[in-house]
């Protein structure tokens, strides 16, 4: 019978296991066979996990300071940040998916009043709010107001986006114009003489988040409009409204580029930038993007030079403006839900907050009324219209509240529609206001 | 060798029996063929006949987005109700989904029908002009339709610029060109061109296989007997690429008709509704506006439509196999 020769240079099913654990097992102190010895699983430390989802922000260096703190957070408190920025356009679809799916990102950004569609899909934040509240001064109405829904907050307001008017001056004065409108009808009669000289006035009346309803709700409410009374009747059908489209109807054809029915947000930043438009109603974006890349006008001198930030025209029922608020929601499917608020607190907190609004260059606003005198405003001068008329805004919904079928209002742009029906010429003003009414009821139910 | 006298033992007999039975199993068609079948038919129970049946089910409850199950309600027939009565989104989405297919479809049909001809009499250069034209329908629709974006831009468009350009030439004076996404009806007709640009591709291909079914005897007996190019073309041609006509219509309504690509990167339906198709207007309403229910409803509105389309193509080819 043959013997087995037995080489100890061999390595054996033994052997290996021995210094694979040996090799891999050091960390946790006990590798393969002394957890086969031991008879006990090993145990290791779960390393924590905080998924982010919010918008590639229109100012580039708030998302690079954004993913700095998450960085900073994530090592001070060994959890592992990801944040993830994605088109806004597309944030509410992602939201919805995840919160119908019950996995997804544990914070979410919301614009508007977005979030109360959700009903109560998302965490009581109440506590973190009241405690910022009190700390900084209160919240700006409008901003409490879009994050909150049958008394509780269920999301954290965060920043503001202020949308004014963005004006070349020196158009202006070629056209013969020497002060801003005050009214609606001075920036119609003033448009149409810029206008003539090819610089209209340029607005979306498109199907976009931002500029289309940083525009439309305050004209409206400037003539007096409201889609519900304050018991939640729609009354969108009323003289103000077909005075307020009739009057549309002649701005948009006296002064405004027919273009602007296809605009998206970013659409009339370029227009302003190529010197295609006079004015335009819009956030810090434009004089910050000609500001950080030394954009020259025709005569080569800093465009930035040239622009005025300006209030919006008044109208009969006086001047408005809306500044759409941002806020973070933690939906309930989270796991992380704890983490998620310490995150939150933790970005909330002056010293991460105040850099957050200032390497942002003061392109969003805080909805906490101490913030209204940070030193951000001293250092972009240029920018403190967008503060000054901070706290003139509403609410969407209004006279009603800001709950669920707001927002479906929002984000069906019924409001917007009933203005780009008229500006097209698809619709006469009766046709539009009738149109709107209905959709209005559909979704309002009454 | 000594035999094992366990060699006939149960065990072993058992097993030689099963695998007589089995193999036998598997040799009837009948058996094999749904085996065969089994894989494909999961895939499409799990992600076609399920989500059908899901997406019904919603169309008839009350469901919104983040909604517990618990307070989901039936509601019947009313989404579909409230569309046709009190939503005039819904018939503008109506109207667009028929005139974008039926354009655009007409249309690709024509340019396919040209091209594969043009392609078909081609000698030199073949290889890389069909790689050429198959281009539209390789790169992904979003791509594409982002840089048709930067085309039809009011102020950076290509086209308006040129025209601009040559105006000046001219000496006509300065005009800003169309408002390809910002008029109506030209933001309709300009999802429309990108739709036809994208698919032609898809009907020029197909109808070259067709072609080159078509035996040569017959055109030369066609020119024998007198027949002008026209003539070749409507008697032997097309009812030689009838079949394969059929099958790329058909393929291209359902495709078209249910379009959201090209809609939701230009225009996300505006300016005011002009260009929303059953697809975009669900979307908005039910993964933005977050009410599932109508959203269902909406997008279910294309069910009976395309059922009508395929029925016709099951009956046609039946009747041609007959």
């Amino acid at each position: 019978m043959a013997k087995k020769i037995v080489d100890d240079r061999a390595i054996t099913r033994r052997k290996f296991i021995k210094l694979a654990g040996v090799a891999t097992g050091m960390a946790a102190g006990a590798g393969i066979e002394g957890v086969l010895t031991s008879r006990r699983a090993p145990v290791f430390a779960q390393e924590r996990s905080l998924h982010f989802l919010l918008w590639k922000n229109f100012s580039p260096p708030a998302d690079v300071e954004i993913l700095r703190q998450g960085d900073e957070w994530g090592k001070q408190n060994k959890v592992n940040v990801k944040i993830e920025q994605i088109n806004a356009n597309d944030l509410p679809a992602r939201a919805s998916a995840a919160i119908e799916s019950k996995q997804g990102p544990d914070i979410i950004q919301f614009f508007h009043n977005w979030q109360n569609q959700y009903g109560d899909s998302l965490v009581d934040v109440t506590d973190i709010c009241t405690a910022l509240e009190s700390k900084y001064g209160g919240y700006v109405d409008y901003a409490k107001t879009h994050a909150m829904l049958d008394g509780r907050f269920n999301a954290v307001p965060h920043t503001i986006v202020p949308n004014i008017y963005v004006v070349r001056a020196s158009y202006m004065k070629a056209a013969g114009t020497t002060r801003w409108p005050k009214t609606w009808e001075e920036l119609r009669r003033e448009g149409k003489k810029w206008k003539a000289k090819g610089h209209p006035v340029g607005q979306t009346v498109g199907h976009t988040f931002g500029d289309a309803v940083d525009f439309t709700y305050p004209y409206l409410w400037s003539f007096g409009v409201a889609e519900r009374d304050d018991k939640g009747r729609v009354v969108i059908a009323s003289k103000q409204t077909l005075e307020a489209l009739k009057f549309f109807k002649a701005l948009w054809d006296d002064a405004m580029d027919p273009a602007g029915a296809g605009w998206d947000d970013s659409s009339n930043n370029r227009a302003f930038l190529s010197g295609a438009i006079t004015a335009t109603n819009n956030a810090p974006s434009i004089y910050l993007t000609a500001s950080n890349q030394v954009i020259l006008d025709e005569k080569g001198a800093p465009l930035v030079n040239d622009i005025l930030h300006v209030p919006n025209p008044g109208g009969p029922a006086g001047v408005f403006h809306y500044h759409y608020s941002q806020q973070l929601a933690i939906p309930k499917y989270s796991k992380n839900a704890e983490p998620a608020k310490e995150f939150i607190r933790w970005l909330m907190d002056k010293e991460q907050y105040t850099k957050y609004l200032r390497r942002g260059q003061a392109y969003q606003a805080s909805p906490l009324k101490a913030y209204m005198k940070d030193a951000m405003w001293d250092m972009f001068p240029a920018l403190k219209p967008f503060r000054d008329h901070l706290l003139e805004g509403r609410h969407v919904g209004w006279k009603g509240g800001a709950d669920a079928n707001a927002a479906r209002v929002v984000q069906n742009y019924v409001l917007i529609d009933m203005l780009a029906n008229v500006a097209t010429g698809k619709m006469t003003p009766e046709e539009s206001l009738k149109w709107a009414e209905g959709q209005l009821k559909s979704i309002y139910g009454a | 060798m000594k035999r094992n006298p366990h060699a006939d033992s149960l065990p072993a007999a058992r097993t030689s029996a099963r695998s007589k039975i089995s193999l036998g199993l598997l040799e009837r068609p009948g058996v094999l063929g749904y085996l065969l079948m089994a894989p494909a038919a999961a895939i499409i129970f799990f992600f076609v006949t399920y989500p059908f049946a899901w997406g019904v089910w919603m169309s008839l409850t009350n469901k919104q987005i983040g909604m517990p199950w618990s307070q989901v309600r039936f509601t019947g027939l009313m989404n579909y109700v409230d569309l046709l009565t009190k939503d005039g989104v819904f018939w503008t989405t109506v109207w667009n989904s028929f005139v974008y297919t039926g354009v655009a479809t007409a249309i690709k049909w024509v340019l396919g029908i040209w091209l594969a001809v043009l392609l078909n009499r081609m000698v030199r250069f073949q290889r890389m002009v069909r790689a050429a034209v198959l281009l539209p329908w390789i790169v992904p629709t979003v791509l594409s339709t982002i840089a048709f974006l930067w085309i039809f831009d009011p102020d950076f468009s290509v086209i308006n610029w040129t025209l601009r350009r040559f105006y000046t030439w001219m000496g006509w004076g300065y005009v800003k060109g169309p408002l390809w996404l910002g008029d109506p009806t030209l933001a309709l007709a300009s999802v429309t061109f990108v739709n036809i640009w994208r698919g032609t591709p898809f009907f020029a291909i197909s109808f070259l296989a067709g072609l080159q079914t078509i035996t040569p005897d017959l055109y030369e007996a066609a020119a024998i007997d007198g027949a002008s190019g026209w003539q070749r073309f409507w008697h032997v041609t097309l009812p030689g690429i009838k079949p394969i006509t059929v099958v790329v219509l058909v393929f291209s309504i359902i495709v078209t008709f249910s379009d959201f690509q090209i809609v939701y990167v230009l225009t996300r339906g505006g300016p005011a509704n002009s260009t929303h198709l059953f697809a975009t207007y669900a979307y908005q309403v039910a993964m933005v506006g977050t009410r599932l229910g109508l959203g269902a409803a909406i997008s279910l509105f294309m069910f009976p439509v395309l059922a009508l389309v395929i029925i016709f193509q099951l009956v046609y080819l039946r009747r041609e196999q007959a």
